[in-house]
């Protein structure tokens, strides 16, 4: 086995693209915890969000002669991934709306039924329960922006939004994020 | 100062992204208000909380997905699957044209009581007078 972590991306691309599937193993190791916080922060950690990974690489694989380097390698794999992941989100709640008539979704979600599990959880859970009540447009932001940590700009970037919504966004998700957690943490 | 854009200035010094009278105003603002600090406060432990999540993939992820690449690069007709939905549909077409031959056999033996050749292929049911008489009714037309 060849030591190929010290290449850069570029370089790493330009040997998957001549066939170099250990490149892409390289590629995978990079970037697969970056992938994993939006996946799981968009979807919570569920079976679906391993496939959402798998398929953001394989993507990215199939199209790789098409990635011409504007953005970074970590921005163009985040942008598959949280487009596939709000597509993911939207199936599942098609399917939701097959069992539940317009409104019981939200009912099954209602915080005041979660207490008894936010109870038993700790704060890594707490939050991400709460993260997982957001609506996904607004979760999106906040996962990109908080838990990817990139500028507000980019965020607009990525998801193709204006900067003034994105800046909207994060407030609502603010506010939406603290009047879901504050009556819990009072409670434990 | 409204809420709306106090929150936007607040997040934007997040990135360093104000400019010097923006970041004036966000500080008086702070200075001056009680609410405004509170809040701040509140979204800076969220945005800490947040940042220190710690999500990974089951086991077997990397394993997983270089099996699949490498599923990716076999030829179409080297993939067991396509193979063995190839030789179905082939079993169903074979299996529904044997029992067509058969019927067209069976129905001609019923009518002509002979499966010889020519009953099979068509010669003999028509007399060179049946030739006549079919060219004797395209001429009365």
């Amino acid at each position: 086995m060849r030591d190929l972590s010290g290449l850069n991306d570029l370089q790493l691309i330009e040997r998957v693209r001549s066939g170099d599937d250990q490149a892409f193993g390289v590629i995978v190791d990079r970037y697969e915890e970056q992938i994993a916080r939006t996946v799981i922060g968009m979807l919570g950690d569920t079976d679906g969000a391993d496939d959402v990974g798998q398929e953001t690489f394989i993507r990215f694989y199939r199209s790789i002669h098409k990635f011409r380097g504007d953005s970074s390698l970590g921005t163009y794999l985040t942008r598959i991934a949280i487009n596939l992941s709000l597509n993911e989100l939207k199936k599942r709640s098609r399917s939701l709306s097959l069992f539940y008539r317009k409104g019981e979704e939200n009912e099954m979600y209602d915080v005041a039924e979660m207490k008894s599990d936010f109870e038993m959880a700790d704060t890594k859970e707490l939050i991400d329960m709460a993260l997982q009540k957001l609506d996904p447009a607004f979760r999106a932001v906040v996962v990109l922006r908080m838990i990817e940590g990139y500028s507000t700009k980019e965020t607009a970037n990525i998801l193709e939004l204006p900067l003034g919504t994105v800046l909207s966004r994060l407030a609502r998700a603010q506010k939406n994020l603290r009047d879901i957690l504050t009556p819990i943490i009072k409670l434990k | 100062m409204t809420e709306k854009r106090f929150r936007s200035l607040l997040e934007r010094s997040f990135d360093d992204s104000l400019t010097a009278a923006e970041k004036r105003r966000l500080e008086n603002a702070l200075a001056g208000s009680e609410t405004l600090r509170r809040e701040r406060d509140e979204w800076l432990q969220l945005r800490h909380d947040l940042a220190r999540q710690k999500y990974a993939f089951k086991d077997g992820f990397k394993e997983r997905l270089m099996a699949r690449i490498e599923d990716e690069k076999k030829p179409l007709l080297l993939k067991p699957e396509f193979n063995r939905s190839l030789y179905s549909v082939f079993k169903r077409v074979a299996l529904t044209g044997v029992a067509a031959i058969l019927i067209l056999l069976l129905s001609l033996y019923l009518s002509g009581e002979s499966l010889s050749l020519d009953t099979v292929t068509g010669e003999g049911i028509h007399s060179d007078e049946d030739l006549v008489s079919i060219l004797l009714y395209e001429d009365l037309r």
